[in-house]
């Protein structure tokens, strides 16, 4: 069976410029010094890995390990310095679910614009409505301009958003995170669900346990290398010891 | 071309959230579309008509036909530096194609140029500007324009992410800009040695086009369709030309 998602001798390079903003000023002015210096930063390097379709993937490892990293360059927000990524079908990425809404818009209005972000129609969106709000519950927020919300509210409606569809793979960021237990508890059940339908799943967390609830296989990230691959309870083992 | 379908519907959803966002905080709304451009023309032509008046008959309508489309550029581009570095919560969330960003600040002043013609027909009726059925090729100055604009935006919102102060020095070449089109004066009194400065500008000559169909009611030179569409080509070629090469490291500078 082909791969849905295949990561072949990826590696991402970041160059960190020591000065925090992009200026013409300074870019001249270094020009002028001769030292347009950069710092080069490996965030992951020559990492390999397929999935095949149903299956479910945890991603382990410390702060700044690459794991937010590969997520997006799998998702295609980024492109790798070198290496090639290939997915097939739909992508759900639920990363930073809880930024990226136009705060002075409402609710409703960011809907319809996160859900076309996804490449849903507004026929869709209209049918899906009230399962957002419901799912999100929100409904006593929904014309409300989202800069009072709170951060745990933000989470729920990007989650539910982004959920929405029958979506192949799943890139969930420290979804579970966020949101009291409850809330936490609907997710998981909604991924199990979607699992269930046959998607595929890539998930980053900080806690082992709950990659264990999610996944079946695992892959210990250690500063842009993969240390170990092999299933769940093994890495997370393994991990927990290290 | 397939991408740009797929994402059809995310354009439209952000040329309304734009349109919606620029007429939100003010009380008169869409009204100021109409009111900006009259009030120009009232401050300029009460500053310079007497200066030109031999020269320039009908004032106003000469006034507003170049005013329309350079105001356009010079909003559109200036906007279009900071277009992706103010949408950067949605481009590092999900992967969509960013030169939508760019389109829908194109869009959402192109409609307001649209908007703008009524009062510039209003004002050619009322001070009797014998109209012509050219007024019908309306339209294709318009085009051009949007094209050259289209072009130079999706430059300049590259140039916006990797310089984030580029919209000081943008300000003086769009002020620059202005001097350097014939809109409040006319063409004739720049000395025959200087004129190829202004032959360089494309916007001599999608004024000249403008005028041609409103004003004068011409046909416009095939120099002058030539020279604007050629203009207009080759800016979009090389907007789209300079965004495919860039696009893949705005991310990493947002």
């Amino acid at each position: 069976m082909e791969p849905v998602v295949s990561v072949e001798g990826v590696s991402m390079m970041f160059r960190l410029s020591r000065n925090q903003e992009y200026r013409m000023k300074e870019y001249v002015l270094n020009l002028v010094r001769g030292r347009l210096a950069y710092q080069e930063f490996w965030a992951l390097r020559d990492v390999s890995f397929t999935l095949s379709r149903g299956e479910s993937l945890g991603l382990v490892g410390v702060n700044g390990s690459g794991k937010s990293t590969l997520l997006k360059l799998i998702a295609g927000i980024m492109k790798p310095t070198s290496g090639r990524i290939v997915t097939r079908g739909a992508i759900a990425p639920l990363i930073e679910i809880n930024g990226g809404f136009d705060r002075t818009l409402s609710a409703r209005e960011n809907i319809y614009l996160t859900g076309s972000m996804h490449g849903h129609t507004r026929a869709y969106m209209d049918r899906c409505f009230e399962e957002i709000i419901d799912f999100a519950e929100l409904w006593d927020f929904v014309d409300v301009p989202v800069v009072n919300y709170s951060s745990g509210m933000l989470s729920r409606l990007g989650f539910a958003i982004a959920t929405l569809s029958n979506a192949d793979i799943i890139i969930a960021d420290e979804v579970l995170a966020v949101g009291d237990a409850k809330f936490r508890k609907k997710c998981q059940e909604r991924m199990k669900k979607m699992r269930e339908n046959g998607a595929t799943i890539l998930f980053v967390s900080h806690s082992p346990q709950q990659v264990q609830a999610v996944c079946q296989r695992a892959i210990w990230l250690e500063k842009g290398r993969i240390k170990m691959d092999g299933t769940a309870q093994e890495v997370c083992r393994a991990y927990g010891k290290a | 071309m397939r991408e740009f379908m797929d994402y059809f519907g995310f354009l439209w959803e952000l040329f309304k959230r734009d349109t919606k966002k620029k007429y939100y905080k003010s009380a008169l709304g869409v009204v100021w579309t109409l009111l900006n451009p009259l009030l120009m023309m009232l401050v300029m032509t009460i500053v310079f008509s007497t200066l030109f008046r031999r020269s320039i008959q009908f004032y106003p309508v000469y006034y507003l036909c170049a005013y329309l489309l350079l105001n356009f550029n010079s909003v559109t581009t200036t906007q279009a530096l900071h277009c992706l570095s103010s949408n950067a919560g949605l481009i590092r969330k999900i992967h969509v194609p960013q030169y939508m960003f760019c389109l829908a600040t194109v869009g959402v002043n192109a409609f307001t140029m649209v908007i703008s013609l009524l009062p510039l027909l209003l004002v050619a009726l009322v001070i009797g500007v014998p109209l012509t059925p050219y007024v019908l090729l309306i339209p294709a100055p318009l085009l051009l324009t949007l094209l050259f604009t289209t072009g130079l935006s999706l430059v300049l919102s590259i140039v916006g992410v990797f310089f984030r102060d580029m919209n000081y020095l943008y300000h003086i070449i769009t002020t620059l800009w202005v001097y350097a089109t014939p809109m409040f004066y006319p063409i004739s009194i720049i000395p025959q040695p200087y004129r190829f400065v202004w032959d360089l500008n494309p916007f001599y000559h999608y004024a000249s086009m403008m005028r041609d169909v409103v004003l004068y009611g011409v046909m416009p030179s095939e120099r002058t369709l030539l020279i604007a569409t050629a203009y207009s080509v080759l800016m979009l070629i090389t907007g789209i030309t300079v965004f495919r090469n860039y696009q893949d490291k705005i991310y990493l500078h947002l």
